[in-house]
């Protein structure tokens, strides 16, 4: 009895460090350096005002951009949701030829987004786009200025948005249990209803978190109404851009984004209290994986084929395109006329001649690589606490990792460099600002809410009988976590990880204000070819870096792919 | 096994941040003491195009050792502003003289008059030794001749807004941060100053500036003017443009520009360059900004990058298209009532004017 009181004690004393680092990282971090920029809002020159709220208020503009942005989110989440579902099923669950092929095209939303994507639809859509010069010439006085407005914004989201799904939804159905399929097969079930009755409530955990995902994607949209809203349906998020640029709009900004952040927390708040309800996991000891089902029906079997070539197309060809007008110039791209005498390889030529254009790949890829690493540690030893600890610390524990979420990157940013340009003693006295270190520490804040939503709904589809079976085979908490949890969210930590680090590789946004002079990342770099104070149109140039940033993300997600498949097969 | 794994965990946790730190700690005395302050850190949004490498191999073989920092303009002076109680730069230069003046009274910089103060126009230094001009450019109303001639076109801002056959066919821009578009504003707003009015302006200027975004054609988010000026089937024929960026567009898409000269002048964006109030390297930085604004220095960099440079000695280094753009007459602006109420008034167009 006092022996294993004596270890209990050693046992607890790395807890408390844990407990204390988690403490220290969500003040120091997350806490304060966004408290001063909340207190812009309501405070000037020390005295209260409501003044950035009256003019918000007052203002048609920003009142209907936000109204939009609630519009855009729901929305989304609902037209998201189908496709990735469908994107799931025609991959992973009905047997659909040329699944793989389908796959690889469903997926090409990991490897590319914001700006360049959007672009690569307006390629197809947009003024002068193909498909809107086959409607002309088909159609007489066809509108070719049709792909506008929030249909438009709401398609090409659809479609851009389905990365989470791709992901994290796979891995839900990979683990559903093929004998329960089976056994419903057996007792006479339609094909309908063991998709509605047995398959969807395993993938419902998942779903629920990558929902949430779309809806925050959906409130925060900025390059696709940028591009293709017009004047009736642009956002919030571009508003909040435009004004923490400025150092005096600043508190605007702010209220803004507080504005999105409040809705974020209440959306997270219902989202979190229907998680809580319990595990949907339907629960087989000795699970088999999923045989690929066929469609019985012929019909329906060949409009589901149908289907599923016409999204690979919709996803396929603004990468087919983008590839293509990379070796084109800046006119080409702007008229969108692809010729073969416009083809040219100087871009690629200039950019790797240059002995200055790849060193920011080489800063990108190494700030991102650490960043990605140290968020998915941070976040496995903060999911590991709220799983086990399901009491008023760990709750404050996952809202002060959500803090990020409230404010746009472009404000932590500030934050940060404002309050560590002076020494303060909970950062040990040391001055971050101006050094290598910061954007680092900028880049896993940035990443931790996403990383931490996504890792928990891993960890909260875990089988608490495992854990159970090694403890009671005599494994020690950190034993049976390394042994048992570890490799089975693995593959879920490593999808994370892909998608934090493509993600931060061409960031803006935070770094532009905290690179060190030495490390020019990516980023600030491609931002600095298309900058207003350019002498030329170098959209060509920037057309080529996406192209060079999709096959850095591409090996990525294949490596971790690769990775992941195998660990499944091994099981 | 379980105390080693433990520690391992811990240690990945805690190195992230501490670790980082001391690192730091260590490579910033290593600066100090290593390189005496000898390399200069210097802040500009006018590094693109080759011209940061290009300076640094000049600034080079003067003896310098430099690394930029080259970002937007905004994005500068915020980071400027940030970092005012631990200064990463050295040098300033750039930027436009909205900028200049607000720096200058948040006290990021430090006085320092160069050899050649003397050589530049006095209007365009700094009164007070803060800054000191190295290029000018002028903003530009421009137009593609190939499409509209010279009688057709424009002949001042308002014109746009004001006659019918313009509406729909400019493009004003929808983010308010750059340089250039803060130009074309006080331009057009300082026309109707009025102390009583709201912010300084006239309620007939907020009237005009309200017509001018309704009757536009907002930028397209990384779309160059000049390729909705190039297509044709693009109905956008005008749009405001700077002058150093004309020679390199009409090259890239074939157009030939033709610019508006109205009654009242151009605004004049002027870059300039300062040192950083709080520097280690003052001595360094006095004279890499002696060297940099020099009629020798700016005369090759106007020949190599189109500029029209402030330095009247090295006027004549301009070419031909630059030695033009110098005769146009400077707009006569308000840049006090300009740097007092520009933020102020981007808000008011963002949140009540633009669609």
């Amino acid at each position: 009895m006092k022996k294993k009181k004596m270890k209990f004690d050693s046992g607890q004393l790395p807890k408390y460090l844990i407990y204390a680092f988690f403490v220290w990282f969500i003040l120091s971090c997350l806490v304060i350096p966004n408290i001063n920029t909340i207190f812009t809002v309501f405070f000037e020159n020390g005295e209260f005002t409501l003044e950035p709220l009256q003019k918000l208020l007052s203002s048609e503009k920003a009142m209907k951009s936000l109204r939009n942005s609630c519009i855009l989110a729901p929305a989304l989440s609902v037209t998201v949701g189908f496709v990735g579902i469908s994107l799931v099923l025609i991959t992973e669950y009905f047997d659909i030829r040329g699944a793989r092929m389908l796959r690889i095209g469903y997926m090409t939303t990991l490897i590319y987004g914001g700006i360049i994507l959007v672009s690569g639809y307006k390629f197809i859509y947009g003024n002068n786009g193909f498909l809107t010069n086959i409607f002309a010439k088909v159609i007489p006085n066809f509108p070719t200025d049709w792909f506008q407005g929030f249909w438009a914004v709401l398609f090409v989201m659809t479609f851009a948005c389905t990365s989470n799904h791709m992901i994290f939804l796979r891995n839900a159905m990979r683990a559903v249990d093929f004998q329960t399929v089976e056994a419903a097969q057996n007792m006479g079930a339609s094909q309908i209803r063991i998709l509605l009755r047995v398959v969807l409530p395993v993938l419902t955990p998942s779903l629920l978190a990558v929902t949430i995902l779309t809806f925050i994607t959906g409130l925060s949209a900025t390059s696709a109404p940028l591009l293709i809203g017009g004047n009736d349906f642009q956002t919030i998020t571009p508003m909040i851009l435009t004004f923490s640029k400025t150092v005096n709009s600043r508190p605007l900004a702010a209220l803004l984004a507080l504005f999105l952040g409040i809705a974020t927390i209440l959306l997270l708040t219902v989202m979190m209290k229907i998680e809580k309800r319990g595990h949907y996991m339907s629960i087989s000891k000795v699970k088999t994986t999923i045989r690929k089902q066929k469609i019985r029906n012929p019909i329906i079997n060949v409009l589901v084929h149908i289907y599923a070539y016409i999204l690979f197309l919709i996803y396929v060809l603004p990468v087919v395109l983008i590839v293509l007008f990379s070796f084109t110039d800046a006119k080409t791209i702007a008229t969108r006329k692809l010729s073969l005498s416009a083809f040219t390889l100087d871009n690629y030529k200039t950019i790797l001649t240059e002995a200055s254009a790849y060193r920011p790949f080489i800063v990108s890829v190494i700030y991102s690589l650490l960043s990605a690493v140290a968020v998915a540690i941070l976040v496995l030893m903060a999911c590991r606490i709220i799983q086990k600890n399901k009491n008023k610390a760990s709750a404050a524990l996952e809202y002060g990792l959500l803090i990020p979420w409230l404010l746009p990157t472009t404000l932590i940013a500030i934050g940060l460099i404002t309050t560590y340009n002076t020494p303060r003693f909970w950062m040990f006295n040391k001055i971050l600002t101006g050094t290598s270190v910061i954007m680092f520490i900028g880049y896993v804040i940035i990443k931790i809410p996403f990383t931490l939503r996504m890792t928990k709904a891993a960890f909260f589809s875990l089988d608490d009988s495992l854990e159970d079976a090694a403890r009671s085979l005599g494994a020690k908490g950190f034993y049976t976590f390394r042994r048992v949890i570890l490799p089975i969210v693995l593959p879920t930590v490593l999808a994370i990880f892909a998608l934090n680090f493509n993600g931060l590789l061409g960031d803006y946004d935070m770094s532009v204000f905290m690179y060190h002079p030495l490390n020019q990342p990516l980023g600030v770099y491609i931002k600095s070819l298309t900058d207003a104070q350019t002498n030329a149109d170098n959209s060509a140039l920037s057309f080529v870096y996406a192209v060079l940033m999709m096959i850095i993300s591409g090996t990525v997600v294949y490596f971790v792919y690769g990775r992941g498949d195998k660990t499944k097969v091994k099981k | 096994m379980k105390k080693k794994l433990i520690s391992i965990l811990l240690c990945a946790g805690m190195v992230i941040s501490l670790a980082g730190c001391g690192e730091t700690g260590k490579e910033e005395k290593a600066e100090n003491e290593a390189k005496k302050g000898e390399t200069l850190t210097i802040y500009t949004n006018s590094g693109s195009d080759g011209r940061g490498e290009w300076l640094e191999e000049k600034a080079k073989e003067a003896g310098f050792d430099i690394q930029f920092i080259d970002a937007g303009a905004a994005e500068t002076q915020s980071r400027l502003i940030a970092e005012k109680n631990a200064p990463v730069a050295d040098v300033v230069f750039g930027l436009n003289s909205i900028i200049w003046s607000s720096l200058k009274s948040e006290d990021i910089l430090t006085e320092y008059v160069p050899k050649w103060a003397g050589e530049v126009e006095s209007e365009l230094n700094d009164s007070d030794g803060f800054y000191h001009a190295t290029v000018k450019q002028a903003i530009l109303l421009c137009y593609d001749e190939n499409q509209i001639s010279e009688e057709e076109a424009p002949k001042d801002w308002p014109d746009l807004w004001q006659k019918e056959e313009f509406h729909g066919k400019y493009e004003y821009l929808t983010g308010l941060s750059g340089g250039t578009v803060r130009n074309v504003l006080a331009g057009i707003l300082t026309r109707y100053a009025d102390p009583e009015g709201e912010l300084g302006i006239s309620d007939e200027g907020w009237k005009e500036i309200e017509s001018y975004y309704k009757n536009g054609s907002p930028n397209e988010s990384g779309v160059d003017l000049y390729a909705r000026i190039a297509d044709t089937n693009n109905p956008i024929v005008c749009g405001q443009m700077w002058s150093s960026g004309i020679e390199s567009r009409d090259e890239q898409y074939g157009t030939k520009t033709a610019y508006v000269v109205p009654e009242v002048g151009v605004p004049y964006a002027v870059e300039a360059i300062g040192i950083v109030n709080g520097t280690k390297k003052l001595d360094e930085a006095k004279e890499f900004v002696d060297w940099f604004g020099s009629a020798e220095v700016q005369g090759e960099w106007a020949e190599e990058f189109s500029t029209l440079p402030a330095n009247e000695k090295a006027v004549d280094k301009a070419n031909e298209f630059n030695q033009e753009i110098a005769k146009i007459p400077a707009q006569d602006i308000d840049w006090d009532l300009v740097a007092e109420n520009i933020d102020a008034w981007c808000e008011k167009i963002i949140l009540e004017y633009m669609p």
